[in-house]
C-alpha cells in the first residue's frame, strides 16, 4: 500500500468518525437549544396571560372567547387544584386547521385559579415551521462540515504530493540506480530538514558503495592482468621442458598435468579480465555479424566433444542472422552456451541448437531440476557434476555480455531434465 | 633470419629467446624502450616481437615511428595488455600480428614463421619437406606433386607442425592454434586427437613417412629426421 493511500485511509476514517458523531451531536445541540427558545418564549406568554387573567378577563366566557380567538391558548376546567404548580412542558400532536393535518406542538401547561376556581391554562405554539427550520439547518451543518472535510482530504492529498515529492524522486532514482554506471543522485532543493539527511545519507552511502566496487573492480583488473605475466612465463617454460631430450614417461605425466593447470588458469583470468573489461563498461565496437555462421563453425570445432560423449545433435539454424556486436562477444557468448550446453549434459543425452532471426535457443538434457535457483548464471558457481576444470565462469560471462549488448536472456525448465536457455535479439 | 625480442621480463624474454634460436632464428634481446628504439632503427630485422608496457616508453609509440622509417618491418604485438582498443590500434597502426599473453611457443613460432616467408619470399609463399610442399597462400598441400586432400583445419595443423619442426607441440598448443579461445572451454583434448589423427592417416596414405609422432600425452612433434 502506498505511504499517500495509507495516510489519506487513515484521515479518512477518522474524518467519517468525526462527522458521525459530530452531526450527530451537533443536531441535538441544536434541538435542545430551539426548545429552549420556545419554552422560553411560551413562559413569557404565560406572563402575560397571567396578566391578563388577573386584570381584564371577567368571566368564565371570556376564557372561552379568548380560546375562539387564539387556539394556542386555552383553559381547562380542572376538579381540584393539584398539589405541583409549576410549569408543565410537552409536546403533542393536534390538528391543525391551516394544513388540515394533525401537527405537533409544544405545549406549557401551568394549574391557574380564576375566580376561585382551578383550571389548568394550556399555551401552545406550533413546530410545523420550526421542525422544516432544525431540518435545513442541520442539513446546513452537515453541507458545510463536509465541504470542510472535502477540502481538507483534498489539501491532504496536494500537501502530500508536493511534501512527498522530493521521497519519490529520491525514490525512482534509487531504483533505477546502477553501481557500474557511475551515475549521481540529485534531489531538488527541499526545506524539509529530514528530506535533506535522508539525501546527505543516501549519497554517503552510495559513494561508499561505488569506491567499494571501484577498489574490487580495479583490483580484479589488476590481479588477472598481473597474474598474465607469470603465467606466460610459465606456459613459456613448460613449452621449453617439454623439449627436453630423454622425458621418461613419469616426467612427461608430471609437465602434462602442470600444462593442464598453466592452461587452467589463463582461462580464469582471461574469463575474469574480461567480466572486468564488461562490468567496467569498456567500450566494444560492434560490428555486423552473421550469428549463423558463427554457430555453425562452432558447432564443427565441438564435434569430437559431441562425439566422445555420444550426444545427438538437432539443429535448425537459420541461413543468415545478421545482428550488430563485437564479434570477440559474440563468440565467446554462443560457445560458452554451447560448450556448457555439452559440459553439463548427460551421456547419450540431446543437444538442441536453433536460430532464428529473433532468437537463439540452447536446449540440452541435463539434471533432474530446475537450475533457475541454482544461481546458473552468478559467478563461480558450480553445479554438482560439472568437472574439476570448469572454472564456473561460463554462463556469468553469457548473462554479462547479453546484458552489455542488450539482449534479454532467458532460462527455461522445459521438462524434466530438459534445460533451454534463450538469448532474443530484440 | 634476424628477430629481435623486445620484452622487459628478463625470464619471458630468454624463453622466448631460447625456443626460437632452435627454429634457427638469430635472436636479439631489448628489454627497455630505449634499448629496443635504438636496435629497431639500426638493424633490419626480419621480425619484431613487441611487448606493449616497457620501462621508458610505451610500445605503441615504439611501432609508430619504426613504421616511420621502415614501412615493410614485420611486427608481431605480444602484450598482457588485453585491451580492445589496443589490439585495434596495433594493427591499425601496421602491426601483422597481436598475440596476446600468455601464449604457447610453437604458436608464436608459427606466426614468426608466417610473417618470415610473407617477407621474405614476396608471394611465393612455399613451404617444403622432402617431397611435401605446401602453398600457403593457395592453402594447398601436396606430396610429390599430388595434391593432399586437407581440410582447413588440418591444413592449419600441417603449417604449426612445419614450423616447430623437431619440437614437442603440446596439445594444449594445437588447440589453441586449431580453436582459438574456444579451445580454453574444453579441458579434454578430442578435437587435437582426431585431427591429428585424420593428418597422420591421409599423409601415410599418400605414402609420405611416419613424419608425426606422440609423445607421450604431452603433444605431438614433426620429425623429418627418421632414425
Amino acid at each position: 500500500m502506498k505511504l499517500l493511500t495509507r495516510t489519506t485511509l487513515i484521515f479518512l476514517l477518522y474524518a467519517s468518525v468525526v462527522a458521525g458523531v459530530g452531526s450527530f451531536v451537533y443536531y441535538s445541540l441544536i434541538h435542545k437549544l430551539y426548545y429552549a427558545y420556545v419554552d422560553r418564549t411560551l413562559s413569557r406568554r404565560k406572563l402575560r396571560v397571567q396578566k391578563a387573567l388577573r386584570l381584564y378577563l371577567h368571566s368564565p366566557a371570556d376564557l372561552a372567547y379568548w380560546h375562539q380567538l387564539d387556539h394556542n391558548v386555552e383553559f381547562v376546567p380542572l376538579r381540584a387544584l393539584p398539589a405541583r404548580r409549576s410549569d408543565q412542558f410537552s409536546i403533542r400532536p393536534m390538528f391543525n386547521e391551516l394544513t388540515g393535518q394533525q401537527q405537533p406542538y409544544r405545549q406549557l401547561a401551568v394549574p391557574v385559579v380564576f375566580q376561585k376556581r382551578p383550571y389548568e391554562l394550556q399555551i401552545r405554539l406550533s413546530l410545523l415551521d420550526t421542525q422544516s427550520l432544525l431540518l435545513r439547518i442541520v442539513v446546513a451543518g452537515a453541507g458545510l462540515f463536509s465541504v470542510l472535510g472535502l477540502g481538507m482530504f483534498g489539501l491532504q492529498l496536494i500537501l502530500n504530493r508536493r511534501l512527498w515529492q522530493p521521497f519519490y524522486a529520491l525514490l525512482e532514482q534509487l531504483q533505477q540506480y546502477k553501481l557500474n554506471r557511475n551515475q549521481t543522485i540529485t534531489l531538488p532543493t527541499t526545506p524539509v530538514r529530514e528530506f535533506r539527511e535522508l539525501h546527505e545519507a543516501v549519497q554517503l552511502l552510495l559513494r561508499q558503495n561505488q569506491r567499494v566496487y571501484r577498489y574490487q573492480k580495479e583490483f580484479t583488473e589488476n590481479a588477472a592482468h598481473e597474474i598474465q605475466t607469470p603465467l606466460a612465463i610459465m606456459r613459456t617454460n613448460l613449452d621449453l621442458l617439454v623439449q627436453a631430450p630423454g622425458l621418461t614417461e613419469e616426467q612427461a605425466g608430471y609437465i602434462e598435468n602442470l600444462m593442464g593447470v598453466a592452461q587452467r588458469l589463463t582461462h580464469l583470468t582471461k574469463s575474469l579480465l574480461l567480466l572486468a573489461q564488461l562490468d567496467n563498461h569498456l567500450y566494444f565496437p560492434a560490428e555486423t555479424v552473421d550469428v549463423a555462421a558463427t554457430v555453425r563453425t562452432q558447432l564443427n570445432q565441438l564435434t569430437p566433444q559431441l562425439a566422445a560423449r555420444g550426444i545427438q545433435l538437432e539443429t535448425e539454424i537459420a541461413a543468415s542472422v545478421l545482428i550488430r556486436i563485437h564479434r570477440g562477444l559474440l563468440e565467446v557468448l554462443t560457445s560458452n552456451l554451447l560448450v556448457n550446453a555439452i559440459r553439463h549434459n548427460v551421456a547419450e543425452g540431446l543437444l538442441v541448437v536453433r536460430l532464428t532471426p529473433e532468437a537463439l535457443t540452447v536446449e540440452n538434457t541435463g539434471r533432474a531440476e530446475s537450475l533457475q535457483e541454482a544461481g546458473l548464471f552468478s559467478r563461480f558457481h558450480k553445479s554438482p557434476d560439472s568437472s574439476a576444470e570448469s572454472v564456473g565462469l561460463g554462463l556469468a560471462l553469457v548473462l554479462q555480455i547479453c546484458s552489455n549488448c542488450g539482449l534479454p536472456l532467458r532460462y527455461t525448465y522445459v521438462a524434466p531434465g530438459r534445460h533451454r536457455q534463450q538469448v532474443l535479439f530484440s | 633470419m634476424k628477430l629481435l625480442i623486445v620484452e622487459d621480463e628478463p625470464e619471458l624474454a630468454a624463453g622466448l629467446g631460447s625456443y626460437l634460436r632452435g627454429q634457427h632464428f638469430v635472436c636479439e634481446l631489448a628489454a627497455t624502450f630505449d634499448q629496443a628504439q635504438e636496435k629497431m632503427l639500426l638493424y633490419d630485422y626480419d621480425c619484431i616481437l613487441l611487448d606493449l608496457t616497457l620501462p621508458g616508453g610505451d610500445g605503441l609509440a615504439l611501432l609508430r615511428e619504426l613504421k616511420q622509417q621502415r614501412p615493410e618491418a614485420g611486427v608481431i604485438i605480444t602484450s598482457a595488455r588485453n585491451a580492445v582498443d589496443d589490439r585495434i590500434a596495433g594493427l591499425q597502426l601496421g602491426a601483422d600480428d597481436y598475440l596476446p599473453k600468455p601464449f604457447h611457443l610453437p604458436e608464436l613460432s608459427a606466426r614468426v614463421a608466417a610473417i618470415v616467408r610473407r617477407r621474405r619470399y614476396n608471394g611465393a609463399n612455399m613451404v617444403q619437406v622432402g617431397s611435401l610442399m605446401v602453398d600457403v597462400a593457395a592453402r594447398v598441400a601436396t606430396l610429390g606433386g599430388q595434391p593432399l586432400n586437407l581440410t582447413r583445419t588440418e591444413l592449419d595443423l600441417l603449417l604449426l607442425l612445419l614450423a616447430n619442426q623437431g619440437r614437442v607441440i603440446s596439445k594444449g598448443a594445437i588447440a589453441e592454434h586449431l580453436s582459438g579461445d574456444a579451445a580454453e572451454q574444453f579441458d579434454t583434448y578430442e578435437t587435437v586427437y582426431a585431427h591429428v589423427k585424420n593428418l597422420k592417416r591421409k599423409l601415410t596414405e599418400a605414402g609420405a613417412p611416419n613424419y608425426i609422432r606422440m609423445v607421450y600425452g604431452l603433444g605431438y612433434r614433426f620429425d623429418t629426421d627418421l632414425a
